[in-house]
């Protein structure tokens, strides 16, 4: 438990760098999602640690609304020539 | 070692150094794919807390949205590029959206009793049962949710289509051509040097 704690802050400080450093918006989107993916992580852990199934929802949750978020920059953001 | 402590730290160290690497990497095109590997990395983790159908759900969507940016260009995206009214109207809607989805869920866990899950279903049904019972109200907000963005994507690709449209019959048009050509007659042609063997026939 305390091992997936400190994996899911790591990650989820990695994710926070990432979006401070990186100067392309959606690479700073994609790595807000890499810190909202530690806290689906963390749900589904301590949902466990409960034996309740509230955190997988909560985690499911989650990951869908990160996924519209990148859904709706990719569908807003001005379109560019595709990858060759 | 146990399997599952050898997979829990290789998936973990996957994760935090493909995460670091889409962090610090200056590469667009290789962020990406550092930042999609490490989503699947981090759904692995899921399927070894248990969670099958949020890691099917996570590699399925969070990978797949990445393709879908691969595919579309979308990593070229401007570096300083203003946001225009629309885009700012349609962040509102969407920071709205999340406000109520976030309100629905509190609401949710107050109006049904908690019940602890039952222990005779595999994991994959006692999430179905959560959420068509106790979860019902923001299960059904996260699909209109879903909904609004496959209308906006929709109405989106299909304005872009009909600008598209539009220049290029603007472009062919006859009056563009005649246009043209009435530009090109009355260009004076240039002095090019005279050809000898032209002007002993002359």
């Amino acid at each position: 438990m305390i091992a997936y704690f400190c994996f899911c802050a790591l990650l989820f400080c990695v994710g926070i760098l990432g979006a401070v450093l990186q100067t392309n918006a959606l690479l700073r989107l994609l790595c807000v999602q890499i810190s909202i993916s530690a806290c689906a992580v963390l749900a589904v852990c301590v949902g466990r640690y409960f034996t309740h199934i509230d955190g997988e929802v909560f985690a499911l949750c989650l990951i869908i609304i990160s996924v519209c978020q990148v859904a709706l920059f990719c569908a807003l953001a001005r379109p560019r020539r595709p990858l060759e | 070692m146990n399997f599952d402590l050898i997979a829990a730290i290789f998936f973990g160290a996957l994760a935090l150094g493909l995460g670091g690497f889409a962090a610090l990497c200056k590469s667009e095109f290789s962020a990406i794919c550092a930042a999609s590997a490490a989503i699947v990395a981090t759904s692995g983790l899921h399927f070894l807390l248990g969670a099958e159908f949020v890691g099917a759900v996570q590699i399925l969507l969070g990978a797949g949205v990445f393709v879908v940016a691969l595919c579309t260009g979308q990593w070229r995206a401007a570096r300083q590029a203003k946001p225009s009214k629309t885009t700012l109207i349609a962040a509102l809607c969407a920071a709205t959206l999340l406000v109520c989805l976030l309100l629905g869920g509190l609401l949710a866990s107050t109006l049904a009793p908690s019940e602890p899950a039952p222990s005779d279903f595999d994991n994959i049904t006692i999430v179905g049962i959560s959420l068509f019972t106790e979860y019902l109200l923001l299960f059904e907000l996260l699909s209109v949710a879903l909904l609004l963005l496959c209308i906006v994507v929709c109405a989106r690709h299909g304005k872009n289509s009909r600008a598209k449209m539009d220049a290029n019959s603007q472009e062919i048009s006859p009056a563009n051509l005649s246009e043209n050509l009435g530009e090109n007659s009355q260009i004076s042609p240039p002095n090019l040097p005279r050809d000898p063997a032209a002007k002993e026939f002359a």
